[in-house]
């Protein structure tokens, strides 16, 4: 059998999943990344490695996630794309008809537009945060609630309370002016949760045409809170996929099975044994100062990224 | 023979659009010019820290600039660029930096102001104005001028045909293979310059993408798509960025629109409002420039516009 595997690494979780050559999708992960996208992308493989039958052939793999390159070069990728087309790809895939996506990871938020499966229009959001997955993150440690039942809590009130979600700082203020006055914290997490919708609506979303069947995805969709807000806003049901966690992977995998040609360039499962570091230096042969990325595997250089000019990372692909 | 007087301008604002005026006149008339490097992250560092934080970007780089050139020439042409078509302005910010720069930086200023409405003569006047103290004829002061405005149309009637800056500058076509053609619509200052636009014009050709920007239109031509529209903003710069975005939006032969803002650009921010509620036919993607040197962010947007454009158009 021929199988195709896709790795999205984000700023805060990896996702590695196995398709096979009908689209089927046979294992996923999901690790947080902890800062730390080599490790997490090796504790991924070494997941999926146990899912993979016996005379299994690995025929294509697509990364996607903010890491792309970084991980395209540790493990051989056959197609890189940006989280934008990946993800439209992959729910596509399980919902054909979708008019538009929802998407919340760690520290981006996005809205696609689509028309008869393609995308016509997109936004992400801009320099700040609030708003995203670590938004939630920070305020239910400051809660003292672990994230997962974050959800859960909030689906619990019935009270309208309203914390001001354009930024994380006037949030946090907010919360314990709330608090002060007695609004119990279950009330408060389900104001975190309109907040941030409020939010996704007023800046990513913004004058853009929200057409029904909207699906809500990455891993803020498995809060129920923030589903509900989402329904209660939009004023109908948002369908969450049941891979939702793993959208953009499940895309890269579909991109690698589509492009799919001659002999793949992934090095195998055994790359989590080898050695992978970065070292960086600061290039000083010009006014521009950049700030190189020296990508090592064992005790040899595989990659140079960060140059403006090229003189590093043209020198890896004349190799090639 | 004396030591030539040599002028330094500063690679930032309205180089872009007068520098081959400028610097044919003051050639004429026996300066030396001399021009700042191309931005780079020590302009850059050295603009963010001389500036104040309130300022825009194309500001600070302003000041980079001018400290790249103060130790090399003996004065620093800056002018003050007031209005260059009637019923609008440019922005505050923009028509004080000349005093802004010299409040924080000891330099020598040589500055003229320029309320054109679109005349140049307004310009002369004051080029001449300023020139007699240096050069006190006349005569030769207006055959510099006219030369130095020969220079500047042949220049301009290059930039309105659609030549990069760089190409028009250098007199020559480069010609590139093209897949597609997008529109990069924004401020001269931001667009062409390399570094603070994070290289986008070059990074569209490498992917054999034509680049057509919003100089093209003459302000008769933005005086024209605006009028119909019954609605114009207030300033210059947002007048000509909102009017190409029009433009543009009705030509087929255009695949998509990039709009690059500058980080902190008060007029922009409404601008973009603007076009936004008017075009919504045309694949469009607003781009902010910051001081930040990640340009991973950009990337990824790229990427995700040509896809949308490239899965759009084989629909």
């Amino acid at each position: 059998m021929e199988y195709y595997l896709g790795i999205d690494v984000g700023s805060v979780s990896t996702n590695v999943v196995l398709i096979d050559e009908k689209n089927a999708v046979l294992a996923t992960t999901y690790i947080r990344t902890r800062g730390d996208p080599l490790t997490s992308v090796k504790a991924g493989l070494k997941e999926i490695e146990h899912h993979l039958p016996s005379n299994a052939t690995i025929n294509g793999v697509g990364v996607t996630g903010s890491a792309r390159y970084l991980i395209a070069a540790m493990v051989g990728a056959d197609v890189i794309k940006n989280e934008i087309t990946a993800h439209a790809v992959a729910t596509t895939h399980f919902h054909p008809d979708a008019r538009t996506i929802i998407e919340i990871g760690g520290q981006d938020s996005k809205i696609i537009i689509l028309e008869h499966g393609v995308v016509t229009d997109f936004a992400m959001n801009n320099v700040c945060a609030a708003g995203t997955g670590s938004f939630l993150d920070q305020q239910a440690s400051r809660l003292g609630i672990p994230i997962e039942e974050f959800g859960n809590r909030a689906l619990q009130s019935n009270a309208d309370v309203r914390i001001a979600g354009r930024c994380t700082v006037f949030a946090e203020s907010d919360m314990i002016h709330k608090q002060q006055l007695g609004y119990t914290t279950n009330d408060i997490i389900n104001g975190l949760c309109e907040a941030l919708v409020r939010n996704y609506f007023a800046t990513v979303a913004k004058g853009k045409d929200v057409k029904k069947p909207v699906v809500f995805q990455g891993g803020v969709a498995a809060n129920v809170g923030i589903r509900r807000a989402f329904s209660k806003h939009l004023g109908h049901d948002v369908l969450v996929p049941v891979h939702f966690n793993v959208m953009g992977a499940i895309g890269a995998a579909l991109l690698a099975r589509e492009s799919h040609t001659a002999k793949s360039k992934f090095k195998g499962f055994d790359v989590s044994h080898h050695n992978f570091k970065t070292t960086s230096f600061t290039c000083k042969d010009c006014p521009n100062h950049c700030e190189v990325v020296e990508f090592h595997q064992d005790h040899k250089v595989i990659a140079y990224f960060g140059d403006k000019c090229g003189k590093y990372s043209n020198r890896i692909s004349a190799h090639e | 023979m004396t030591k030539k007087i040599r002028i330094g301008i500063p690679r930032a604002l309205f180089f872009y659009d007068y520098y081959p005026l400028y610097k044919t006149f003051f050639e004429e008339i026996g300066c030396e010019v001399i021009v700042s490097r191309k931005t780079d992250k020590k302009i850059l560092d050295a603009g963010l820290s001389a500036s104040n934080n309130e300022l825009c970007l194309p500001i600070k780089l302003l000041y980079g600039h001018v400290i790249d050139l103060k130790d090399r020439v003996d004065y620093i042409f800056l002018p003050y660029i007031i209005s260059t078509q009637e019923g609008s302005y440019i922005c505050p910010k923009l028509i004080g930096s000349p005093d802004l720069v010299k409040a924080n930086i000891p330099i020598k200023l040589l500055t003229i102001d320029v309320d054109m409405h679109a005349k140049y003569s307004t310009m002369f006047k004051a080029l001449r104005d300023l020139a007699m103290q240096i050069k006190p004829n006349p005569v030769e002061l207006y055959a510099a001028y006219r030369k130095a405005l020969k220079e500047y149309h042949t220049f301009d009637g290059r930039i309105k045909k659609g030549w990069l800056f760089e190409d028009a500058l250098a007199g020559k076509q480069q010609q590139y293979p093209r897949t597609r053609t997008i529109a990069v619509i924004g401020h001269t200052y931001v667009f062409n310059d390399e570094y603070i636009s994070s290289g986008l014009i070059s990074k569209l050709q490498k992917k054999n993408i034509k680049v057509v920007t919003s100089d093209v239109l003459t302000l008769n031509q933005i005086k024209n798509i605006l009028g119909k529209l019954g609605k114009k903003t207030h300033w210059n710069l947002g007048n000509r960025v909102f009017a190409a975005a029009l433009y543009y939006a009705r030509s087929k032969d255009i695949d998509g629109i990039i709009y690059v803002t500058p980080f902190s650009c008060s007029s922009d921010s409404l601008v973009k409002e603007f076009i936004e509620a008017h075009i919504p036919q045309k694949p469009f993607m607003t781009i902010t420039v910051d001081e930040h040197s990640g340009d991973a962010g950009l990337v990824t947007r790229l990427e995700a516009f040509l896809d949308m454009i490239d899965r759009r158009g084989s629909s």
